[in-house]
């Protein structure tokens, strides 16, 4: 305390309303240095959220494929899934997010000689830009989307209890849910939608959307690594199911593919459950690395209002609240998944 | 052993093509994975061995000769090694740091190897880390002072490493202990902890130790930024070590805790002879994965300016003379750490392997 | 009908160094009841399990029901449709309850429609005697109970021959008898072909056709029961038979 008033600094969370002075460079929201720093903290925050959760989705999928391409009866596929982990396994993320920023900064040529993936997407060293849908139809797109997502959800909660929700729950049911609807919500606006290609007009490109190259090697660098431990600890799920379960479901006449989808992998979700909530943790707290190849993460920002208005308490503060909280949602939901998924015994 | 495969063999070759046939083509859709990857890896492997070594230039002494090359510019890493693995130590005095690292590296092996956990290892290791304080610090023995902010690259990625899993270790056995007591206030000290820590990044901790340390200090006492940083891979490091030393110590019967008990043992003997032997045997998978972290993990000092690894080759690629070549210096490093982090997991399959013969299977997840 | 349901041809099987069937040949014919036993390491559940493929024989022939048995997965697969096994385990779907561990088969393997494989599941649970338990999960049932659930599963892909592995080592004495009890009735109600690795005697008395005595990969001896147990022609038999009975 007695340092902190021979340095003239004020305690209390007061500053968070003071003018910001310092510019973002990705705001999903919108946000300008004359905002105050609450609202900077936001827009960290957001980031942080934004990068990790589509890291999760996409990470748990691909990581899912890894770990049964692993125990493949395929040599080739099962080998290469191994060198592929063991790589990424063995070396820091942080050296995969400098390598990959270099790469897009330095090895990817200039917007005008861009390469180009598919029709409409291009990868430059100022990042992959990409072709958006745009429109005031797209409110009641993306209104009926969520709309189904919820549904979806809140009939996968009630499956024990009723038909109805065992029906929409199916595969098939599911699909269509998941397509109707948000074409419903874009049929009742009755305003177009419209696809934004990006062009090049000059020396970059104009129109779509742009993954900045820190956001790309962020997003890139943690889900090629997460990955790796994802396949991991799917792999271990799927081994510690017994082999007796493999040899009852094969003795029945059960092809290897239906062993696995209707024996090995129920019972080895028992076993993934927990490990992937601390890969979803984790996730979360390594996208803090991201103060290294200067995207603006929830820790960046929290830092450089740190150095300026000089309150490291109050700043550390909100970084632990914040990754706590985050912490704290994913243990409650897998704990809950996990209950509800527990064998029952007598 | 003699062993012939199956009827329809009659020669070794074809015995050979039936495993082939059986790993690689034994469905329609296994033949079609086996060209596809086939077919993936032709189209990337020769243009990487290409890119790698058949076109890249080894020899050349300016940034200019290897632009021309359309190869890697492995002349980049010769010029820049020295400053890459040692940092910005004195040039002249760079043998001091690369004996330091021998000696921790010797004395890592050393205590692998079963055969030389004897008291004399504990020795070892004490006189192993005076030497290795002497070397690097100097100012004793003839030896020039050099101070630890001019310390850098590997030989600063071992120490931190080294020190690290040393001091990280016993203090999350004791979290871990302390969590499973009976005692309310050391059970709600310890929680406390695990919880908060596992909580945060650990660049936010770094930062903490940066920032607030200063705070609490009285004026003008200043904690040495590596000290600050090492402090803080450690408190990190422990509460992993605490939580996963607690899943050992739930997953030991309590008919040990029982048996210890009626045979009289006091606290710390039922710790020390039964229960951690059997608990931390359960455990290495995760705990080895903690400690290769761990080592990963040492490159996040970058963001409070110290000079590891990784950052000795940002500094690399800083010079203006030199630029671009980014990919070359992180495939350099990312090398230097699979090498150890490879051969630390390697070894710890080993000893759980022989671990497994001794206890028969145990089941767990790492 | 004089064609053997199952045929073994000089088969030979290696675990790395260990030699653990030397030559095996024997020939089932159908509907025939054979009891196999002999010491631990003898080779016996090696034996049963080369039949349904759990464990691929390296060198001879097995051919079942007139499939030899190769490394052609379409080949394993319809073997394994005619083939039932009973674990020493048990091996329940842990995940499933007894109604839905009974249909997994018939519908995803014999196609049947889920009223259809709930019917045949419900008649094959009243005969192992106990449909009361058919919501229920393996982790509620008894030792005793998991094995006959586990017996009716098998039934219900409706095999030409069934394979236990010694059923009842696992469980309680006292769940020995009711599991025997519905193998009895199975030898004595079907025609079915049944080979059974066991230590119960007294079943191999009251069921067997023929009785083989197993030691180091190889058969030394097989009788009928009543000549099999009085006049035992090897030495190593008569030990056996001493120490167990």
């Amino acid at each position: 305390m007695h340092n902190l008033e021979s340095r003239n600094i004020a305690t209390g969370f007061a500053f968070l309303h003071d003018e910001a002075g310092f510019a973002i460079g990705e705001t999903p929201i919108a946000y300008s240095p004359s905002d105050t720093y609450g609202r900077a903290i936001a827009v960290g925050l957001l980031n942080t959220l934004r990068v990790s959760v589509i890291a999760i989705v996409v990470a748990t999928l691909l990581g899912t494929l890894v770990g049964v391409a692993r125990l493949s009866q395929n040599w080739l596929l099962a080998r290469l899934a191994g060198f592929y982990v063991e790589v990424v396994r063995n070396t820091p993320l942080l050296l995969h997010l400098f390598f990959w920023y270099a790469v897009i900064t330095q090895n990817m040529p200039h917007p005008r000689q861009a390469y180009d993936l598919l029709p409409g997407v291009f990868v430059s060293n100022r990042g992959i830009t990409l072709p958006r849908l745009e429109g005031a139809g797209m409110d009641g797109l993306l209104g009926g989307l969520a709309l189904a997502i919820v549904l979806l959800i809140v009939a996968q909660l009630c499956r024990r209890h009723s038909a109805i929700c065992r029906l929409i729950t199916r595969p098939t049911n599911a699909l269509i849910v998941l397509l109707a609807l948000p074409a419903l919500g874009w049929w009742m606006t009755g305003a177009p939608i419209e696809w934004d290609v990006p062009r090049l007009a000059g020396f970059n490109f104009r129109g779509g959307l742009t993954l900045s190259p820190e956001f790309a090697a962020l997003l890139g660098g943690l889900i090629l690594y997460t990955t790796a431990f994802i396949a991991e600890v799917v792999r271990s799920g799927i081994q510690a199911v017994s082999r007796g379960q493999w040899e009852a479901a094969a003795s029945l006449g059960l092809p290897r593919r239906l062993v696995l989808r209707l024996v090995v992998l129920p019972q080895a979700l028992r076993v993934i459950v927990p490990p992937m909530a601390s890969q979803y943790l984790n996730i979360t707290k390594n996208s803090s690395l991201a103060v290294a190849i200067g995207y603006p993460d929830l820790v960046s920002v929290v830092n450089t209002t740190l150095n300026q208005t000089g309150q490291a308490i109050e700043g550390i503060l909100i970084i632990m609240a914040a990754y706590l909280t985050v912490s704290l949602s994913i243990s409650l939901l897998m704990n809950w998944y996990n209950r509800r998924i527990v064998l029952v015994e007598r | 052993m003699p062993r012939s495969t199956l009827t329809e063999a009659g020669s070794a070759p074809e015995a050979v093509w039936l495993r082939l046939k059986k790993r690689l083509f034994s469905s329609p859709l296994n033949t079609l994975l086996t060209v596809l990857i086939a077919w993936l890896l032709l189209m990337v492997v020769p243009p990487t061995v290409e890119w790698l070594l058949l076109d890249a230039d080894f020899r050349s002494s300016s940034a200019q000769g290897c632009a021309d090359s359309s190869g890697a510019c492995w002349a980049f890493i010769a010029e820049k090694h020295r400053l890459i693995l040692f940092g910005l130590y004195p040039y002249d005095e760079q043998w001091r740091p690369l004996l330091a690292s021998c000696i921790l590296l010797g004395l890592i092996v050393l205590s692998a190897v079963r055969r030389f956990w004897r008291p004399s290892l504990a020795l070892g290791w004490l006189v192993g880390l005076l030497l290795v304080g002497v070397l690097m610090w100097g100012g004793a023995f003839g030896l020039s002072h050099v101070e630890n902010t001019r310390w850098g690259g590997l030989p600063l990625t071992l120490i931190l490493a080294t020190f690290g899993i040393a001091f990280a270790f016993p203090l999350g056995v004791l979290l871990a202990l302390g969590r499973r007591s009976r005692m309310p206030l050391i059970k709600a000290v310890c929680v406390l902890y695990i919880e908060l820590i596992r909580g945060v990044p650990l660049i936010s901790l770094l930062f903490m130790s940066s920032v607030m340390l200063p705070l609490f200090l009285p004026e003008g006492f200043s904690i040495d930024k590596l000290l600050r940083a090492q402090i803080a891979i450690i408190l990190f490091a422990a509460a992993y070590i605490a939580e996963t030393v607690r899943g050992g110590l739930q997953s030991i019967p309590r008919g040990q805790y029982e048996g210890a008990d009626s045979l009289g043992l006091s606290y710390w003997q039922q710790m020390r002879k039964i229960v951690l032997p059997q608990a931390l045997a359960v455990v290495i998978g995760p705990l080895v994965s903690i400690f290769i972290s761990l080592f990963k993990d040492t490159s996040l000092v970058v963001v409070i300016g110290i000079f590891d690894l990784t950052q000795s080759a940002k500094a690399a690629l800083a010079d203006p003379q030199w630029q671009g070549f980014g990919a070359e210096a992180y495939l350099f490093i990312g090398l230097i750490y699979f090498f150890f982090c490879f051969s630390i997991s390697r070894y710890s399959l080993a000893v759980e392997k022989r671990l497994q013969g001794a206890h028969g299977s145990t089941h767990y997840l790492s | 009908m004089d064609q053997p349901i199952i045929s073994l041809e000089d088969v030979h099987k290696w675990f790395g160094a260990f030699h653990a069937l030397k030559g095996v040949n024997l020939q089932v014919s159908r509907g025939e009841r054979l009891v196999i036993c002999g010491p631990s390491g003898s080779g016996k559940s090696t034996l049963i399990r080369c039949i349904n493929r759990l464990e691929e024989h390296e060198q001879g022939r097995v051919i079942v029901d007139g499939v030899e048995l190769t490394s052609d997965l379409k080949r394993i697969e319809a073997v394994r449709r005619e083939v039932g096994m009973v674990f020493q385990q048990f091996n329940l779907f842990p995940h499933l309850t007894v109604l839905e561990n009974l249909t997994l088969g018939p519908r995803w393997v014999l196609r049947r429609s889920a009223g259809e494989a709930e019917e045949t599941a419900m008649h094959y649970l009243k005969r192992v005697r106990i449909p009361e338990q058919a919501h229920k999960y393996p982790g509620q049932l008894s030792g005793g109970q998991q094995q006959r659930v586990a017996i009716a599963r098998s039934l219900c892909m409706a095999p030409k021959i069934m394979l236990f592995d010694e059923p009842t080592s696992a469980l309680d004495p006292e769940m020995v008898g009711e599991v025997l009890e519905v193998m009895i009735e199975l030898a004595n109600d079907t025609g079915m072909t049944m080979l059974c690795v066991t230590h119960e005697m007294g079943f191999a008395r009251q069921v067997a056709d023929r009785v083989l005595f197993m030691d180091a990969g190889q058969i030394l001896e097989q009788n009928g029961p009543a000549e099999f147990f009085s006049n035992p022609r090897h030495e190593r038999t008569r030990a056996f038979l001493e120490r167990i009975l």
